[in-house]
């Protein structure tokens, strides 16, 4: 199967402060994730797995290195192509959910929308089956403010849905939640990933949450440090484990 | 692909983003946005409010004011030319208005040549106007008035038929009767409540009877007529003011379309009076309806655009009212920015965005300011009818109200920009990162 994802040689270098002191948040990463593949990347903070993320989502670019998305290289793309991968082809989950405040959850999931060529007729339709899809049709009228955190990263999962993404980043997902909201998530995005076929590639730092995932990758220092697959065994949602 | 864009390219694909992006939600989530905040919208907009207002304000009463006195200058006929001694004055110099009050090239002698059918054939009338001031007395009673000195057809050109008694006649003028026909307020400060017909006024020490007194006219005139007096020109010239000439030769022509004809014959027929063989040495200037509603309509023009530019000023510090509060509202959501971004704005979306949010305040601004400066220019329309006694009119000032929302949105084009560019120029990734 072609990898939905290739990375040659990622680095990603930020020039802090006047004296040219230089930090190598991506020291050359190379990998490859595959259609419908479920990758959970760790590693303690600082190990660049966020710069990462923003890289793979085109939230950020690369320094150097060559990233394939769907078999094309990113390199000189525009601002405004690159907005258009955001909006057409990914969906993404934060950790502190980043719904827009004072706005109904069905507007919330409407926000991608605003920014495609879909119709405006069909806006409504979608961001229904988004909402039903993470089961919070019941609260489609209601505010951020009047929803539980568990609730806001699942209006949170429907906005990343709503343009039927090719691969969802999810961000820390659980971070902000309890841990009863944060497995209901997580059931969500396994349901997602297997049955609806969306590639997802989820950073955390809890090796519990990463568990979901059928492959861990570990960062260290701006390197993978490995890239494991989970066996089955031990997979979270497969019962073995509990 | 894109990869290099000039700068006309990119302004025209702005132009072209802005009308394809989804204009309704643009304008709804503005909308909301701005009532988010709404005492600040208010407050922020209160500037470009009031200075939308007076400048609606100052041209709607501009606009009255020319067509109070455009009125008043047509009221006299446009068949009128009215000859002026001394040089025709340029602009306003002082030296020709001294010119034009010291000298004496209209006489009786140019009155009878104008009158000649061979030199100007198209002329009606010759009227002889003489003026100054002067005190005048009834028993204790003094008060100090403009006297007028013309000819029995001046009633129809000054449109001043007293309401008590008679003009004068033809008779009296060429008798040099010591008569006078009184303006409303002459009469009220001269005689009180009690009936002025008949009795004898004095005026430098000489006796007039007082032969008819004219209806208030209220202010507004060019010339006070109520605080005039009439009388027949010869024996105000002998009289009162002690002078041969005239102070101005009112002509009327026989059918309007003759005007120019007229004015040309009066031109040659006084220059050959006058031996004078270049114009520029003309010691006499013949100004036609046409000429002073021209003048008259530049000068008002003048003082209203330089009054409204005075107001247009409130509208700049509006303006940076508004860049300011922007530059807040930006910063305030950055993570928004950073969020839009994240799911597929791109710079031009926020940039849209913002300058949208930015020209609805201020159209909003504009539409209240044309509203209240229409309500106010009613409302002073009303008080200078009724109090005042004007002939004034209100009309609703169309230019001004278009010109007035289109500079509103023009300040939210001008004055948003720059905070749009900031909010659109945040890095997706920095832009959610902030706190």
């Amino acid at each position: 199967m072609k990898p939905v994802i290739e990375l040659k040689n990622i680095k990603k270098i930020y020039n802090a402060g006047e004296e040219g002191s230089v930090t190598n948040a991506l020291d050359g990463i190379s990998l490859e994730i595959k259609d419908g593949e479920f990758v959970a990347i760790m590693g303690p903070s600082g190990s660049g797995k966020s710069t990462l993320l923003h890289v793979l989502g085109f939230l950020d670019k690369q320094t150097s290195g060559d990233y394939y998305f769907q078999g094309k290289n990113n390199k000189n793309y525009s601002d405004e192509e690159l907005a258009r991968i955001r909006n057409r082809e990914i969906g993404f989950i934060f950790q502190s959910f980043n719904l827009l405040p004072r706005t109904k959850v069905i507007d919330n999931v409407k926000l991608p929308l605003i920014y495609s060529d879909i119709k405006e007729s069909e806006w409504n339709k979608l961001a229904e089956q988004a909402i039903e899809s993470v089961g919070l049709l019941h609260r489609i009228n209601h505010e951020p403010s009047q929803l539980s955190g568990g609730e806001q990263q699942r209006v949170a999962i429907a906005r990343a849905l709503i343009n039927n993404p090719k691969v969802i980043f999810a961000d820390e997902p659980t971070g902000n939640l309890d841990s009863k909201s944060g497995e209901a998530i997580m059931d969500i995005l396994q349901d997602l990933n297997e049955n609806h076929k969306h590639t997802i590639v989820l950073v955390t730092h809890e090796t519990q949450t990463a568990r979901n995932a059928e492959r861990i990758i570990r960062l260290k220092d701006g390197l993978i440090e490995s890239d494991e697959k989970v066996a089955e065994r031990f997979r979270k949602g497969s019962g073995s484990l509990k | 692909m894109k990869k290099s864009q000039n700068a006309l390219e990119k302004e025209a694909d702005l132009l072209n983003n802005f009308l394809t992006m989804n204009f309704k939600y643009g304008l709804k989530n503005s909308l909301k946005n701005l009532n988010v905040n709404r005492s600040r919208s208010i407050l922020t907009i209160l500037g470009i409010v009031i200075g939308i207002t007076s400048i609606i304000l100052i041209m709607s009463i501009g606009q009255g004011a020319q067509d109070l006195i455009l009125n008043q200058i047509q009221g006299m006929g446009s068949k009128a030319i009215t000859l002026s001694p001394g040089k025709q004055a340029e602009g306003f110099s002082s030296s020709s208005m001294l010119d034009s009050i010291l000298s004496d090239s209209l006489k009786e002698r140019e009155m009878e040549a104008l009158l000649k059918k061979n030199n100007v054939p198209n002329v009606a009338k010759v009227i002889p106007i003489v003026f100054g001031n002067v005190t005048a007395s009834y028993q204790s009673n003094i008060y100090r008035l403009m006297i007028l000195g013309a000819t029995e057809d001046v009633l129809d050109v000054y449109e001043v038929y007293p309401d008590v008694g008679n003009f004068f006649t033809k008779e009296d003028v060429a008798s040099k009767a010591n008569v006078v026909v009184i303006g409303s307020k002459v009469k009220t400060e001269l005689f009180g409540e009690s009936d002025a017909l008949g009795k004898t006024i004095k005026l430098k020490s000489k006796a007039f009877r007082v032969i008819g007194v004219l209806p208030s006219k209220g202010q507004g005139s060019l010339v006070n007529f109520d605080e005039s007096a009439f009388a027949p020109y010869t024996v105000v010239q002998e009289s009162i003011l002690g002078i041969k000439y005239f102070q101005h030769l009112i002509v009327e022509v026989d059918k309007e379309e003759n005007t120019e004809q007229v004015v040309s014959d009066i031109k040659i027929t006084l220059r050959n009076l006058h031996d004078i063989t270049d114009p520029k040495n003309d010691d006499f200037s013949v100004q036609t309806q046409a000429d002073l509603v021209k003048q008259v309509s530049t000068v008002t023009g003048i003082l209203t655009l330089f009054l409204a530019s005075v107001a247009a000023i409130s509208l700049v510090v509006g303006g940076v009212g508004i860049m300011n509060i922007m530059l807040v509202s930006v910063t305030e959501r950055t993570r928004e920015i950073g969020l839009r971004k994240a799911v597929g704005a791109n710079s031009k979306d926020i940039l849209s965005q913002f300058l949208l949010e930015a020209m609805m305040l201020t159209s909003i601004g504009g539409f209240i300011g044309v509203f209240l400066g229409v309500v106010f220019g009613f409302l002073i329309s009303i008080v200078l009818t009724n109090v005042a006694g004007l002939d004034w009119r209100f009309s609703f000032p169309v230019g001004a109200a278009l010109l007035g929302i289109g500079v509103a949105v023009l300040i939210g084009l001008v004055f948003g920009i720059y905070p749009a560019r900031q909010a659109s120029k945040k890095s997706p990734i920095e832009a959610l990162r902030y706190e």
